[in-house]
Order: structure tokens, then sequence, then C-alpha cells
């Protein structure tokens, strides 16, 4: 059997990252498998700006910050297939590829997921309705319009305020479509706040906060949709049906994790994250397979997605320096926070990179890390919001004195 | 004049509130100056970034993204698409390559933003 020391699964921005990281600390022996028929992954489409301002204090396009990773990958001559899917990767860490030189079986001394996201459709969220054509994700017709070249609709509406969903009420505005309105179930927008401005208050987009799509209608094809209000336990109150006639209806309504790999491997999942349970260096249940990038949980920002390839890239040197596995400190989330990432802590690591989403909007509030019921530290956060990812470093101060559970609360006093 | 502007700059979103007179530009409701001089600039000549695509012959993909080189006055933006409406690019083309020199007298060019191969060199 073929064998390479590490394979990484997707070039997107996490793999792209995570094998140039590993290249430039002498790791020579990496294969990386794509998919499509390029490398760069999402970034390829989302030919908008504002991709790099952490890391590197530009705001590039999508396929700009792309092209940075690609270059750069290219000048290191790392091995890499496209056109390539994985169809099976095994607990033992033997990855099965279906590529243009045929079906073959490689053994892997370590395995990188790094396969991104995929989005919500029409069945997660179960909109009733005819089942007619003009449905789309955002992302679907992202692709189409800015790669293709094909418009999907003249006159649309958009279900979920996400960041994706706003870039796309603007990209088909200025493509000539008229944009009806965009609707959101929660009574906060989920994206930000530039996004709200540009994308929508720019083209005079309403927002309609609170609301949600009950029924879509057609022959065929989409001829309108039903609009109604949500009361506070997110249930359509019939009597507000507002009705408008669009020929197409964009859905933004979150990604998932892409984990059908993962669990082959029988790697265990959050059902919080949908991505892998990982420890402080990034690694999953199954000893040598890390994770990084969207498919561990979904990310805000492109640089985050990054930096995460480039830890794993440390975490693998630090795993083929030592093997041996030291008993894991579970992480457990407390209070207004929907999840905290790592799941456990290494004792391995120097420090612990903690990110965590909140529940709800906040204007102020205090993370707290207890350990055996003593708080450790009591930090003071202002204005957080579920749609943007918050992290605090554990610095080796603080991780001396963490020897069993730790909590991370977040409370508003 | 007042006019009221919800502040970019940073993910708060200040409600900024513009008033001029005389001449004179001053802002309330912003928390730091960063705020005032957005909501300045917004009030008297809001400008923008603008990307959108191209078409391309011979290239992997039917379209080639492009970007303008500076933020260009808003009420321009129209006008600019129905330019980038009739170029056609042929691959390969290299990033950052000009397409449009001082679009709609903008001051602002037009530039690929990736490299595209020609299909037959993949």
């Amino acid at each position: 059997m073929k064998q390479n020391k590490v394979i990484i699964i997707g070039g997107g921005s996490a793999g792209l990252a995570c094998a140039i990281a590993l290249r430039e600390k002498g790791i020579q022996d990496i294969l990386l498998l794509e998919k499509e028929n390029e490398l760069g992954g999402i970034l390829n489409q989302c030919i908008h700006n504002g991709f790099g301002l952490h890391m590197y204090k530009k705001e590039y396009t999508g396929p700009m910050y792309a092209q940075h990773h690609i270059d750069r990958f290219m000048e290191l001559q790392i091995p890499y297939i496209i056109d390539a899917t994985v169809l099976d990767i095994s607990e033992d860490k033997i990855v099965t590829v279906s590529e243009p030189k045929g079906i073959y079986s490689i053994q892997a001394e370590v395995i990188v997921l790094a396969m991104g996201a995929r989005e919500r459709t029409r069945g997660n969220i179960q909109i009733p309705g005819d089942r007619c054509v003009g449905v789309w994700t955002a992302g679907n017709a992202q692709k189409y319009l800015n790669m293709d070249g094909y418009l999907v609709g003249k006159r649309i509406f958009i279900l979920g305020s996400g960041d994706i969903g706003l870039i796309m009420a603007r990209r088909l505005s200025l493509a000539k479509a008229k944009v009806v309105g965009v609707a959101e179930i929660m009574p906060y927008s989920n994206g930000l706040t530039r996004n709200i401005v540009q994308c929508l208050h720019d083209f005079d987009i309403p927002l309609y906060l609170s609301h949600t799509i009950t029924q879509i209608k057609g022959d065929g094809r989409v001829e309108g949709i039903t609009l109604c209000q949500v009361d506070e336990n997110r249930q359509p109150m019939f009597e507000t049906a507002k009705h408008f006639g669009v020929d197409t209806v964009l859905l933004s309504v979150g990604l998932i994790p892409d984990n059908v790999l993962s669990e082959k491997a029988k790697v265990s999942l959050d059902l919080k994250t949908k991505g892998p349970l990982v420890d402080s260096e990034l690694m999953t249940s199954t000893p040598g397979i890390f994770a990084c990038g969207n498919v561990l949980h979904i990310h805000d920002l492109v640089d985050h997605v990054s930096m995460e390839g480039i830890l794993v890239a440390s975490s693998i040197i630090k795993y083929f320096e030592d093997q041996d596995s030291l008993d894991l400190i579970p992480v457990k989330s407390k209070g207004f926070l929907n999840y905290v990432l790592p799941q456990s802590i290494n004792p391995k690591s120097d420090t612990v990179l903690l990110k965590y989403r909140v529940s709800k909007p906040m204007t102020k509030g205090f993370l707290r890390i207890i350990c055996n019921d003593q708080v450790l530290l009591k930090i003071p956060k202002v204005d957080l919001h579920p749609s943007e990812m918050q992290s605090f470093n554990l610095t080796k101060v603080i991780l001396d004195k963490i020897n069993s559970n730790v909590i991370v609360e977040l409370s508003d006093e | 004049m007042n006019k009221q502007v919800i502040c970019i700059v940073c993910p708060k979103g200040c409600k900024v509130l513009v008033s001029e007179e005389n001449g004179v530009y001053t802002t309330t409701g912003n928390a730091c100056n960063r705020g005032n001089i957005y909501g300045i600039q917004e009030a008297i000549e809001p400008k923008r970034m603008l990307t959108s695509t191209v078409k391309i012959n011979g290239a992997l993909h039917q379209r080639c993204p492009v970007v303008s080189s500076g933020p260009i006055k808003k009420e321009l933006i129209m006008e600019a698409l129905k330019v980038l409406e009739t170029i056609s690019l042929s691959a390969p083309v290299t990033i950052e390559q000009i397409i449009c020199h001082n679009i709609c007298d903008s001051g602002v060019d037009i530039l690929v933003s990736r490299t595209m191969g020609k299909t037959n060199d993949l």
C-alpha cells in the first residue's frame, strides 16, 4: 500500500495553512487531497473584500486571500491531487481516495481533517409548501453567479441574516436582481454590522427581524412566499401573515461541519459544535487524527481558520516527537455559552486558546475559568454577540493551576 | 443638515448623528474618534469598495473576479458596473493586473483579484 506521513483532506484555507506550516517546520512527506478542480476552497467564490484583517492587516477579496496561500503552497512544492474525493478513512488511518488516476488506499501516520462545512438546506429547516424550482442555498447561488455567471432569479427573498445571506443580497442587487427582503427568525441579526449597513441599507432592502417563511408557493417555479412574525418561542403568528411575489428564495440558515468522513474513522463528535471533540492540540478522539477550520466548528473569519491550520501543524510536530498519551482534563461550558472549544485540555499544551460563542447578545458579561470550585480567572467582557466567535488565551501560569475538570462560565454579573 | 449614520468601524455599531453648520461637521453618539472620521466621510461623500466579476474566455471558470484599487464614490457604482459588463478577458490573467484605468473618472482602477491560467495549460 502507498504510504504518506501526513494526509490532509481538503485544500481550502485550513488545509493549505496546515500544509504550508508543516512544510516550513520540515515535514517533507505530505499529501493534500482536494475534491474540487482547483485549490482554495470556498474563498474562490467569495469575491467580496474584507478577508485577512487580522493576519495580513489587509482587506483582501476571497480569491486574493486564497491565492496568497496557494502561491506559497506551490513555492514549497507540496504534493497534492485535485478532483480527488476521499471515500473512506479507517480508524487505523487508511485513506481511500478516488481521483482521475484511479481508486486506491493510502496508509497515513497522521490525518488532518479540513473538509469544511455544508450549508443547511430547505430539508434541514422544513419550510412547508410546494416543491418547486427556485429555492437555493445562498452559497450555491453565490457559486453560480460568481464563477459561472449564472443569476438564479430576478425577484428574490432571502431567509436568514447571516453574513452569507447579506453579502448575497448586495451581490444580487449589483447584478440587477430585486431583493425584496431578508427575514431573520431571531430578534437580532446574525450578521456583522458593516454587512447590515453596506449590503442592506445601501440598497434599501428591508430586514424583518423575528420573522420566518411559513409557506413557499409555486407551480413548477417559485411564485411567492408567506412571511409571518414569530412569538418569543419562535412559533409563527399566522394572523401576521404577509405575501410576497418572488421567483426565488435564498436560504442563509447556517452551516454544518462536514463530518461524514470523520464518522467513518470513528471520531467522536460534539452535539453542539457538530464537529469532532478535540483536545487543546486539536487532536480528535482517534489518536493521530487532527481537525481544523469549519469541519471543527463554524468560523466567522478566515484568519481564525488559517490560524487553526497552523496550530494543528505545531501539534503534529509534537505528536511525532512523543506519542505517549496523558490524561486529558475535560472542559465544560456553563451559563450563557453555546459552546467552548477545545472540549479537553492536553497537559502537553503550553498555552490553550479557548474559543467560545455566547448564546444571546450581551452588552457586558463576565467570563470565569473555574477549577475545583475555585475561580482562577474572572474576565470582564463587553459587546458579546452570538455571531461573533470569542477567544481567550490560557497562559502557562493558569494552566499550572488546572488539575481537574475546568468549567468556563459566562454570566451577567 | 443632520444625518444619522451607523458606524461600521468596529462591531459595536454606534448610531452617529452627523450635524453640519456653516460647513463645520460635528458628530454625537460615537464612542470613539474613528466613529467621528467615518461619520463625517459618510455624510459628505460615501464611498465603497467595488467587487464584481467580468467575462473571461479560455479559463477554468466563465467569470473572473475583480476589485477596485480603492473605495469609489457610491453614486458611481452602478455606472462602473455597466463599464465592467463591456469587458471580456482572455486567459491567462495575473492577480492585480489592471483591466480598466480610472473607471468613470473616479480615480480608481479595476484589477483582477486572482490569477487564472489557460485551461489547456492546466
